[in-house]
C-alpha cells in the first residue's frame, strides 16, 4: 500500500473535478488548506403530486417553482481544513444523512455551494455499485472505474485489496455467492485502497465484525494519521469527543451549534436530556438510548453477543451474600464490585474494559475505562484476562441503575464486544437528600465578628 | 463562487477534461464488457446466443415471408438465382439493422430505473448507461454482420460497397444515442414508456422495408415510409452488402443532420432531468 501517491493524485474523480474551478481563488486567500467548505448549503425535497409535473418542473425550472418543498437541510455552512475531523450529531431526521449524501455527491444541493477538495471515499453504502452476477475481481475493477481510477492503478493494487479483504480464495466467484460480511470487506477494501483525501463515515468507525472490524478501524485511523480529512456522523458522544477536532450539531436541518467537540456534545446532550423526562419516561427511543449510552456504537444490545477476536466472557457483580437477585447496595457503605472476564487474541494489543453506569432513564452517571485510568490489563498466554472494578462506598443515591460493559481497543475507540445494560442494581440511601450522587463535601463554619459599617469597604480588599 | 456542476454533464469540468474523458472511457469499456458478457452469464451457450438468436429468428421469418407469404422482391442478378437462400440473406441484412434499433429502444426506458444504486448511492455518470446499452447492441449487430459477410463471401457475392458499412450505420447510431438518452430519462418519470416502446418496436418491424423492398409499396406511400428512422439504414445496408447497388448519399446526408439534432435533443433532455432521477427511481 501507499507507494505511489503521485498517480493516485493524478487521477481526479468526479469529486475532485468539480472543485477545480474554485481552487485557484480559494487557496490564495485562506491560510490552512481547506478540504471541505459548505456555504449556505441547503437541500429541499420537492413533493410533486405527479411524476409528469416533476418532469415539467425539471424541464422548465422556475415555472412551477417549489410547490411543496421540504427543507431537509438549510443554510449549513462550515469549513473543514485538511486533516481535521468533523463530527456531526443530531437526532434522527435532523438532516445528517442528507448532509453526508451532499458531500458524497449522490445528492445535489438545492442552494448554496459546496467545495470538496480531493477524492472522497464514502463509507456509507458499501458495495452499492457491485453487480452480484460478476466476480469479485470484475467488481473491484468496475467499482474502481466508478471512482475514476484507471485499470493500471487497480492492477497494481489488486493483490493488496484482495489480501486486505481476505478473499484470495473467492475473488473469482460471483459476488452474489458472498456472505454479507465478505461483500462488505471487499467494498471497504476497494473504497479505501486508493488513498482517499476525504472520508465520509456514517456512525461506526469500523466495518464488518471480528478481526476485520479492528482492521478496518486501523485503516481509517491510518488514513487519518496520513492526513485524510474525516467527516462522520455519530450518536456516540464519546467518539465525537475522542477523535473530532470540530463538531456540528444539526437540528431540523439547521446548524444549531458548530464548535469544539466538548461544547457541542455537552449542549446536545443537555438538549436530549431535557427531552428525556418529558418524552422518554416509559420507553426510551433507541436513538436516544444510543446517544446517552455515551460510550460506544451499538450494533445489537444482546448481552451475550460475541464478536470476533476479542470478546467478553462474563460480567459479574460480586456480592458478599452471593445472591442472585438484583443487588441492593447501601449508599456510602457498600462497595460495587464488578468482575469482567474476557478473552482477546494475544496478537492484539491489550484491550481496555469500559464501564458505564446509567440511570433507569438512560442518563449516563459515570463512565470510565481501564485505558482512561491508565491501567493495562494482563492476559495469560491464551489471551484470557479478568478486570475487576471496585467502587467503594458507592456515592449514588436511591434508584435503579444499569451497568454496561465494553471491551475495546487500547484507545477505547474501537469496540470489540459489548454487553449493554447487562446488569441492574439498586441503591438506597437514608436521609432526605435529593439528586443522583453524594458529592464529597465539607462544611466549614466560622463565627463572623460584627464589623462596623464604615470598616466594611476597607476589609474587602 | 460557481455552483457545483452537475456530474451528469460530461463536458462541464472544462479543466482536466482529457483525464475525465479517459476515466469515462475506461468506465464505458467496463460497462460494455459487462453488458455483453453479463447477458448470457451462467448460460450454457454463453456468447453463442449472440449468433444463435438472430439465426433462429431468420429461419422463422424466411419460412413465413419466403414460403408462406412471399413478397415481391426485385430480381437482382446474383441474388435471385439463390432462391430462398438469397431471400434469407436479404432479410437477414435488414433484420440485423432492425434488431440493433429495437434492442436499444426496448432497453432504454428501464436502464436508469433498473439501477437505483447508481442513481442514489454512488456518484455515477449515468449518461454512460444508454451508451453502454447502445454499444452492446452494436456488438451483437457486428457479430451478425460478420456471419452475413462470411456467408456472402462463401457464395462469392462480394461488393466493394460493403466496406462502407460503418459509414452507413453511423448516422443511425447517432440518432439511437439521442433516443436512448431521451427514453432512459423519460422512463424514470413515466413508467409506461417501457410498455409503449415494446409496441413501437413491433410496429417498426412491420412498417420498415425488412420483409419487403421499399419499391414494393405504392409510390404515393414510399415517402411516408422514409419517415421511419429504419427505412433508410435498412435500404442502404442491403444495397451495399447484398445488391451492390448505388447508395442514397443525399438522403443519408439529410438523415445525418436530423440524427445529430435528435442526439442533441436527447442529451439535453437527459441532462436537464438528471437532477430529478433520485426522486423518480
Amino acid at each position: 500500500m501507499g507507494c505511489e501517491g503521485h498517480r493516485a493524485q493524478g487521477l481526479p474523480s468526479l469529486q475532485s473535478l468539480h472543485l477545480m474551478t474554485v481552487t485557484a481563488s480559494a487557496t490564495a486567500s485562506s491560510s490552512p488548506p481547506l478540504a471541505l467548505r459548505a456555504q449556505g448549503l441547503s437541500k429541499a425535497y420537492t413533493l410533486h403530486s405527479h411524476p409528469w409535473r416533476r418532469l415539467r418542473h425539471l424541464l422548465w425550472r422556475g415555472h412551477a417553482a417549489t410547490e411543496h418543498s421540504f427543507w431537509a437541510l438549510r443554510e449549513v455552512s462550515f469549513a473543514l481544513p485538511r486533516g481535521e475531523v468533523l463530527g456531526v450529531v443530531g437526532r434522527n431526521g435532523a438532516g445528517k444523512s442528507t448532509l453526508l449524501q451532499l458531500l458524497c455527491g449522490t445528492l445535489q444541493p438545492s442552494a448554496g455551494t459546496l467545495e470538496v477538495r480531493g477524492r472522497v471515499a464514502a463509507l456509507l453504502e458499501l458495495g452499492a455499485g457491485f453487480n452480484p452476477d460478476f466476480s469479485g475481481r470484475e467488481n473491484v475493477f468496475m467499482n474502481a472505474a466508478i471512482l475514476g481510477i484507471g485499470p493500471e492503478l487497480v492492477r497494481e493494487r489488486f493483490e493488496d485489496i484482495v489480501a486486505f479483504a481476505g478473499l484470495q480464495a473467492f475473488i473469482d466467484q460471483p459476488v452474489r455467492t458472498y456472505s454479507s460480511g465478505m461483500y462488505m470487506r471487499l467494498a471497504f477494501a476497494v473504497a479505501t485502497a486508493f488513498e482517499p483525501d476525504i472520508l465520509i463515515i456514517d456512525e461506526a468507525l469500523s466495518v464488518g465484525d471480528g478481526a476485520f472490524a479492528r482492521k478496518s478501524f486501523d485503516r481509517i485511523m491510518a488514513l487519518k494519521e496520513r492526513g485524510a480529512t474525516i467527516l462522520f456522523c455519530s450518536h456516540s458522544m464519546f467518539h465525537i469527543e475522542a477523535i473530532c477536532t470540530q463538531a456540528l450539531w444539526l437540528e431540523a436541518g439547521r446548524v444549531q451549534l458548530l464548535d469544539e467537540p466538548q461544547r457541542v456534545t455537552r449542549a446536545y446532550q443537555a438538549a436530549l436530556d431535557g427531552n428525556n423526562g418529558a418524552v422518554v419516561s416509559a420507553a426510551p427511543a433507541p436513538a436516544m438510548a444510543a446517544a446517552t449510552a455515551a460510550a460506544m456504537p451499538e450494533t445489537a444490545s444482546d448481552s451475550t453477543m460475541v464478536t470476533g477476536q476479542a470478546r467478553l466472557l462474563q460480567v459479574r457483580c460480586t456480592q458478599p451474600d452471593g445472591g442472585v437477585q438484583v443487588p441492593l447496595l447501601q449508599s456510602g457503605l457498600d462497595t460495587l464490585a464488578l468482575q469482567v472476564d474476557f478473552v482477546a487474541d494475544p496478537l492484539l494489543p491489550a484491550p481496555a474494559v469500559g464501564v458505564v453506569i446509567e440511570t433507569a432513564q438512560h442518563q449516563t452517571v459515570f463512565s470510565t475505562s481501564t485505558a482512561l485510568d491508565g491501567v493495562v490489563l494482563q492476559r495469560n498466554a491464551a489471551g484470557s484476562g479478568q478486570a475487576q472494578l471496585q467502587l467503594p462506598a458507592l456515592p449514588l443515591m436511591t434508584g435503579s441503575y444499569w451497568l454496561s460493559v465494553f471491551l475495546t481497543c487500547e484507545r477505547t475507540l474501537h469496540v470489540y464486544d459489548h454487553a449493554t445494560h447487562c446488569l441492574r442494581f439498586e441503591v438506597c440511601h437514608s436521609g432526605p437528600h435529593q439528586g443522583l450522587v453524594f458529592l464529597p463535601r465539607r462544611w466549614n463554619q466560622q463565627t463572623v465578628p460584627v464589623v462596623p459599617v464604615s470598616a466594611a469597604n476597607g476589609a474587602r480588599a | 463562487m460557481s455552483p457545483r456542476p452537475d456530474p451528469a454533464r460530461l463536458g462541464t469540468a472544462a479543466l482536466h477534461w482529457p483525464t475525465l474523458l479517459r476515466s469515462r472511457w475506461a468506465l464505458l469499456r467496463q460497462l460494455l464488457v459487462r453488458e455483453v458478457l453479463g447477458r448470457y452469464r451462467g448460460s450454457w451457450l454463453g456468447l453463442g446466443w449472440t449468433l444463435l438468436t438472430p439465426l433462429l429468428m431468420l429461419l422463422i421469418y424466411a419460412f413465413v415471408f419466403g414460403v408462406v407469404l412471399p413478397a415481391r422482391w426485385p430480381a437482382v442478378p446474383g441474388v435471385a438465382e439463390l432462391g430462398l437462400l438469397g431471400f434469407a440473406l436479404t432479410l437477414f441484412a435488414g433484420l440485423i439493422v432492425f434488431n440493433l434499433f429495437a434492442e436499444v429502444l426496448g432497453r432504454a426506458p428501464t436502464l436508469i430505473t433498473s439501477q437505483p444504486n447508481y442513481v442514489k448511492k454512488v456518484v455515477f455518470p449515468l449518461a454512460l448507461l444508454p451508451l453502454a446499452a447502445l454499444g452492446a447492441a452494436l456488438f451483437h449487430a457486428l457479430v451478425s454482420f460478420g456471419v452475413l459477410l462470411a456467408v456472402l463471401g462463401l457464395l462469392g457475392l462480394w461488393h466493394w460497397q460493403a466496406l462502407l458499412l460503418p459509414l452507413l450505420l453511423a448516422p443511425m447510431l447517432l440518432a439511437l444515442a439521442g433516443l436512448a438518452w431521451l427514453l432512459a430519462a423519460l422512463g424514470v418519470f413515466v413508467r409506461d414508456t417501457a410498455q409503449f416502446m415494446g409496441m413501437v418496436t413491433t410496429a417498426l418491424l412491420f412498417m420498415s422495408p425488412i420483409f419487403y423492398p421499399l419499391s414494393a409499396l405504392p409510390p404515393a406511400m414510399q415517402p411516408w415510409l422514409l419517415l421511419n428512422p429504419l427505412t433508410l439504414p435498412v435500404e442502404a445496408v442491403r444495397a451495399a452488402l447484398i445488391w451492390g447497388t448505388p447508395l442514397p448519399w443525399g438522403a443519408l446526408g439529410w438523415y445525418t443532420l436530423v440524427a445529430a439534432a435528435v442526439a442533441v435533443l436527447g442529451w439535453t433532455f437527459f441532462a436537464r432531468t438528471r437532477p430529478g432521477f433520485a426522486d423518480g427511481v
